[in-house]
């Protein structure tokens, strides 16, 4: 590889980073196992980094990608931890490094996320949360932009329906 | 409830970091991103016997240039590598085939522990090497390059050899070797 590719990957990766750690800190239990499935997903990236699109807007899409098959092969074994992740995952244990949301706000969004499908779970929380578009999206999840859509849309009417369910219930007659 | 209100309970339900920890992420990804570079590139290292000399001359006193050292401050060692202590006696005639000089050589590990270390630190001690002379040509042609590979892949169990690109990036196995000569050297043997 030529080092002026080497150096643009090199850049790219430190300016996404910090996005892919709040990736899986949000996706994982431990929040100390985001900082391993960072590097892990880095390595990763680093050994496909032939297949890495030159346009930094369709390299983001594609480094998310890799993020999701790491994050779900962990699903699976479980996290390796990585040498080269220590001082980070003492950080991320380390009190006021994140913003963590309310545990009620948390449990509440949990209970009506479970009632989703996987993957339209995640096309869900990867625009809301990570912002992607739905052609970005297509790309992570390795679907077509229209099924993107269309189950994005369903999945949102799905969640306003029964976030209006139990508003109701709650509010009582 | 409305769409709005969705927005609104899924944005307060998002984690995010500090820029604190935003940085630190940064920073793990340049030294992944040194640790695949050195990965991508084996190393193959030789200090001219011209700087070593000049080196040593001037830190006469200075424990790196014996056994023990924990690296040359000539060639840095990549984070989570080590070096092995154990000195392998080469020869170095100079591109005159004049003056032989006494070199040493050394490999880089990844992913070695202290036991590992040990093992290899005295396998090398242990094994009978042939007369090796360095020949700072390609990888291919240079005796001392090829009687590494072999010892490591033939006297040294559970160490690869990593110009072989081990499939798993936790493996042990040697990332990079070089020689390094000295009069000094010559005492150490």
């Amino acid at each position: 590889m030529r080092a002026e590719s080497a150096r643009r990957a090199e850049r790219f990766t430190a300016e996404n980073s910090g996005d892919l750690l709040s990736y899986f800190l949000r996706r994982v239990p431990n929040s100390e196992d985001a900082a391993d499935l960072l590097a892990e997903t880095l390595l990763v990236m680093w050994k496909r980094i032939r297949d890495m699109p030159s346009d930094d807007a369709e390299a983001r899409p594609w480094l998310f990608g890799v993020a999701r098959r790491v994050l779900s092969h962990y699903h699976r074994s479980g996290v390796r931890r990585q040498g080269l992740a220590d001082s980070l995952r003492a950080q991320v244990a380390a009190t006021g490094q994140l913003t963590v949301p309310s545990a009620e706000a948390r449990v509440e969004v949990q209970g009506l996320l479970a009632q989703l499908t996987e993957n339209d779970r995640e096309i869900v929380l990867l625009h809301a949360w990570e912002g992607f578009t739905h052609e970005e999206i297509a790309t992570i999840v390795g679907m077509k932009a229209a099924t993107v859509r269309s189950r994005y849309a369903r999945a949102r009417s799905q969640l306003v329906t029964n976030l209006t369910k139990e508003s109701q219930s709650t509010s009582g007659p | 409830m409305n769409a709005s209100d969705l927005d609104h309970l899924l944005r307060e339900a998002r984690i995010d970091v500090t820029t604190h920890l935003s940085e630190s992420a940064a920073q793990t990804s340049r030294a992944v991103a040194a640790h695949a570079g050195s990965r991508r590139r084996r190393r193959r290292w030789t200090i001219p016997v011209g700087v070593a000399l000049g080196a040593v001359a001037l830190t006469a006193a200075a424990p790196y240039v014996m056994p023990g050292m924990d690296g040359w401050p000539f060639v840095s060692i990549t984070q989570g590598e080590r070096r092995t202590e154990a000195s392998i006696p080469v020869v170095y005639a100079g591109p005159d085939d004049a003056t032989p000089t006494t070199c040493g050589a050394w490999m880089d590990v990844a992913n070695a522990t202290d036991a590992d270390m040990e093992r290899l630190n005295d396998a090398i001690e242990d094994h009978d090497w042939p007369a090796l002379a360095y020949n700072p040509g390609s990888a291919s042609d240079d005796p001392v390059f090829i009687a590494l590979e072999q010892f490591i892949k033939h006297d040294v169990a559970g160490i690869g050899w990593g110009w072989d690109d081990p499939a798993d990036d936790t493996s042990v196995h040697v990332t990079a070797s070089g020689v390094l000569c000295s009069p000094e050297l010559a005492d150490v043997e």
